[in-house]
């Protein structure tokens, strides 16, 4: 027989912070070294400037963009665009997923066209959003009410229909009115997947927006790129799209720390 | 104390036959049939304010079905039943909304009441969770959540309080302690106690009376009589015991 011995010592474990610090860096480590490896093709003379600028040729178009003032003008035409998209889309999708999670009348009635409706990809009704209401700003805003609306019906539906029947028998048995038991029970104990919803259909508005600003715009960022595409500046398109993508990490964040204030209820599993 | 006025039920307003005592629940002729299937049959039964009822019986003969009839969570299908008004039952599981505190699951749709954090406290104390009311239901043990369900049912004051298994999901030393805090509970507010069971060890030691409960029908009704601090051991406690399971054995 073998015996294994363990033995700990109290200095085994590192402390909370240096864990958390080094958890952290690691995270950073890939996108460093790409970014890294990226400017020292360039600077080497391997890249076409023309193909794929380097990153410190980036940097100079956004300054450029900032002198201009194109950049500060660009983002809050934008941020609304998607903003008042995700609104109307996600307080849609959650009304309508709510009740349809209460209601198996409400299910019956409109659940499966709207999965129908789900199924085409949002995208593809560019041309006939531009037929049916011209190149303005309600196409584009609606397309992204579009994106929006689908995610937070699904997961607010699913997240209602998954809540423990017994909790509901022990609302009727302690006499709890309808209202009470949706106020109490059901809308807590369904908030994780709302805002697993939400976070989806923040992501969603933002591709949305992305499509509905290559409809002919004449503002925001949508506008920069068409501008850079149309002057061939390599340099301003990958700065505009590089906003994209931050935004959408904006987004992530913004969404977890909602979470983390909402949902202190719950044991939490994003801790290392 | 007025009949059940949970859904147009079979309850009826006429003066119950005991009407001198404080019978809190009062069955006459019940039945309850799913499909072909006869759950209870012509039952009558009978519990005064202050008695501790234990029901057993083989599973599948309607011990539960009983108990949620009388909690209004499930309809019979003929007979009468006078219930009390202040009813209030304690799950097998817990049943904590784990969305909100401990408190807020004791005083559920009254937290905006005046008094209701105070009076929450107070059920919490009882049960020795004063320190937790702020606490999430995620945070407790099982004998913990399964306290709270009690001080829940305790906040109602309730004059008929039904136990549907309570203890059955705990381990054996917090089983005894909690057994220990029902007696205890009950000793002080003194309301009818009905307590489903399988354990007929369980059924000697709390109740006043066990009914035996076997073909829909109420088999037998034993009394016990120990004092009690009863000891599981004692001669008389086992042959109170052996009585049980002799009817339980013809129950089939």
């Amino acid at each position: 027989m073998t015996v294994k011995t363990l033995e700990y010592r109290f200095d085994s474990q590192a402390p909370a912070s240096r864990a958390h610090g080094s958890s952290a860096a690691l995270r950073l480590l890939v996108p460093v070294v790409l970014v890294v490896a990226w400017q020292l093709c360039a600077s080497l003379g391997w890249l076409d400037d023309f193909v794929l600028p380097s990153p410190w040729h980036i940097l100079l178009a956004y300054q450029e963009l900032w002198h201009t003032g194109e950049l500060q003008a660009a983002l809050p035409v934008s941020l609304a665009r998607a903003g008042l998209g995700l609104a109307i889309g996600g307080g849609l999708g959650l009304v309508l997923g709510v009740i349809a999670g209460l209601s198996a009348h409400a299910e019956r009635l409109y659940d499966a066209p709207l999965q129908m409706v789900r199924t085409i990809p949002f995208i593809a009704l560019v041309p006939l959003f531009v037929v049916w209401f011209g190149i303005g700003e309600l196409a584009k805003v609606l397309l992204i009410v579009g994106a929006a609306i689908f995610p937070v019906y699904l997961n607010a539906y699913h997240g209602i229909r998954g809540i423990d029947k017994k909790l509901l028998e022990l609302g009727n048995s302690f006499a709890m009115s309808r209202a009470e038991q949706v106020r109490l029970i059901v809308l807590p104990l369904a908030m994780p997947s709302i805002l697993v919803g939400w976070r989806y259909a923040a992501g969603s508005a933002l591709l949305g927006l992305v499509a509905a600003e290559q409809i002919n715009s004449s503002a925001g960022l949508g506008y920069i790129l068409n501008n850079a595409n149309q002057f061939q500046r390599t340099d301003i398109i990958i700065a505009g799209i590089l906003i994209y993508a931050l935004l959408g990490v904006l987004v992530d964040i913004i969404m977890r720390q909602l979470e983390r204030v909402l949902l202190t209820w719950r044991p939490r599993h994003d801790q290392p | 104390m007025t009949s059940h006025n949970a859904a147009p039920r079979f309850a009826t307003a006429t003066p119950s036959p005991l009407a001198g005592a404080a019978p809190v629940v009062h069955i006459h002729g019940l039945s309850k049939h799913y499909g072909e299937q006869t759950v209870l049959q012509a039952l009558d039964f009978t519990l005064q304010k202050g008695e501790f009822v234990a029901l057993v019986g083989p599973s599948g003969t309607g011990k539960t079905t009983l108990l949620r009839i009388i909690g209004g969570l499930e309809q019979a299908s003929s007979g009468r039943a006078r219930i009390a008004e202040k009813t209030a039952i304690v799950f097998q599981d817990p049943r904590l909304i784990l969305a909100q505190r401990v408190w807020k699951n004791v005083v559920l749709q009254d937290a905006r009441k005046p008094g209701a954090q105070a009076r929450a406290l107070d059920a919490l104390a009882e049960v020795g969770l004063a320190n937790k009311a702020q606490a999430w239901p995620v945070s407790l043990s099982g004998g913990e959540a399964q306290r709270v369900g009690i001080a829940r049912a305790l906040y109602r004051e309730p004059d008929l309080l039904l136990l549907d298994e309570p203890f059955s999901a705990l381990d054996a030393f917090t089983r005894r302690k909690v057994q220990d805090l029902v007696v205890d509970l009950w000793q002080r507010h003194r309301p009818g106690v009905l307590l489903v069971t399988h354990d007929i060890e369980e059924a000697v030691l709390l109740a006043d009376r066990v009914l035996v409960l076997g073909g829909g029908l109420v088999k037998a009704d034993v009394p016990v009589t120990l004092p009690r601090k009863r000891d599981t051991t004692s001669a008389e406690f086992n042959a109170i015991k052996r009585r049980i399971l002799e009817h339980l054995a013809s129950a089939h």
